[in-house]
């Protein structure tokens, strides 16, 4: 639980309360709920900062790092988002950061807070709770291989659904099965997001 | 003669008890490792130094920075002429007319009486300045989102008399250009957090309740076969 709240006094205080005089049980029970469905009340607070971005395309960079790029490397996150974007996304970058929504080391990694983090996931599965194909990103295998499944042809898929990016990170037998990877990297280009 | 009297002792009672009011904040009871950096901010904000003084305090929503500036405050107010803690500053001043609330809070903290009403942002500018620019003031300005509230509130240095001290709480950095010093305020570490969820959870610092307990327990075996 400690882990969960990732050193955030707001998340230790409210997570805390809630559990305080709960017995074991009720313990386990709102631990795996906080799992699937954030706490709404640390959610609330955290968001003012989401909200508080100025353009509609800060917010979509902030919710593609959140979904994509964890971990990755700065340069690397610029470069994809400049395709979608169709501009240099560094300075889009510097904002987020100052406003603490990411954190950039001093070798370029880009980290995110895991409740921001959980929060910015929670935003997009919003926009349509049961069916991962009209929700404008997918980040999870599962979902991901559904929908493309469902849908049969990559590009037909991309083409009819809602869907901006999906997270290739598939298995080498997936990739064999949905086609190149390559054709992936062309339709986005092509679409011009 | 004597209704007028008591007329007159009624008021001064009133101010007296206005110039009275603690000027100390609520803090929350628990709190754990604000101590270094309040420690840090006080060091500045000590410096015999007639220039008016700003730091900024930042980091993510939820971190600690109101709590941090609580407790600065809380330690420096009584040393000031007047002093005045500006709370959710981006939330008042979505409502309608709630810049000019903030204005009217500053200037009745700080002056202690009550002023005329303040007619537009503009006017409380102008208003504050010159009301202000000669008292030793200590104003927090907390959660500040963007650059206009600043400035509405303490759009110059030299709106505030020498050797006065200002405190501004934000999420965003950029609006700390400015300052003289900036702080980050970073996340708990795990044993700083465990602190202070066994806290909210247990109502006490030490988590490791069953730990204890399983130790008293071992204790009392030994003292048995003793």
């Amino acid at each position: 639980m400690v882990d969960y709240c990732g050193g955030l006094p707001l998340a230790l205080e409210v997570l805390g309360s809630c559990l305080s005089g709960k017995n074991r049980a009720r313990w386990k029970c709102l631990i795996d709920k906080l799992r699937k469905i954030p706490n709404r009340e640390i959610q609330k607070k955290i968001r003012i900062s989401f909200d508080s971005l100025d353009d509609h395309e800060l917010q979509n960079t902030f919710l593609d790092i959140a979904c994509f790029f964890i971990g990755r490397n700065k340069e690397y996150v610029a470069k994809v988002l400049e395709a979608r974007c169709g501009y240099n996304p560094e300075d889009d970058l510097g904002t987020l950061s100052e406003r603490s929504l990411i954190k950039v080391d001093a070798f370029g990694k880009i980290s995110m807070h895991d409740l921001l983090r959980d929060m910015g996931r929670d935003i997009i599965h919003k926009e349509s709770p049961g069916h991962p194909g009209k929700r404008s990103r997918i980040w999870q295998r599962e979902d991901a291989w559904n929908v493309l499944n469902k849908h049969m042809v990559i590009t037909k898929c991309l083409h009819k659904s809602k869907i901006m990016q999906v997270y290739l990170y598939f298995q080498t037998s997936c990739i064999h099965s949905l086609g190149s990877s390559i054709e992936f990297c062309w339709c986005f280009r092509e679409r011009k997001w | 003669m004597d209704r007028h009297e008591s007329k007159f002792i009624q008021e001064i009672v009133k101010d007296v008890l206005n110039k009275l009011d603690p000027k100390y904040i609520n803090v929350a009871t628990h709190l754990v490792c604000i101590d270094p950096l309040v420690l840090d901010i006080s060091g500045f904000l000590s410096t015999a130094t007639d220039e008016v003084c700003i730091v900024g305090i930042h980091g993510m929503p939820g971190i600690g920075k109101t709590s941090i500036a609580k407790v600065v405050f809380n330690q420096f107010c009584y040393r000031f002429e007047g002093s005045c803690f500006l709370s959710n500053i981006n939330e008042t001043s979505e409502q309608s007319n709630g810049l000019v609330i903030l204005q009217e809070q500053l200037l009745h903290d700080i002056l202690k009486q009550n002023t005329v009403n303040i007619s537009s942002v503009v006017r409380g500018m102008v208003l504050i300045k010159e009301r202000i620019c000669h008292k030793r003031v200590l104003v927090v300005v907390d959660d500040v989102a963007h650059q206009n509230q600043l400035n509405d509130l303490m759009g110059e240095r030299s709106w505030f008399g020498p050797g006065s001290r200002v405190i501004i709480t934000t999420k965003d950095e950029h609006l700390l250009l400015k300052v003289d010093r900036t702080y980050r305020v970073e996340e708990l570490k795990r044993d700083e957090s465990l602190q202070l969820f066994s806290w909210h959870a247990f109502g006490d610092t030490k988590p490791a309740k069953i730990m204890l307990s399983f130790r008293m327990m071992w204790l009392i075996t030994v003292e048995d076969f003793l």
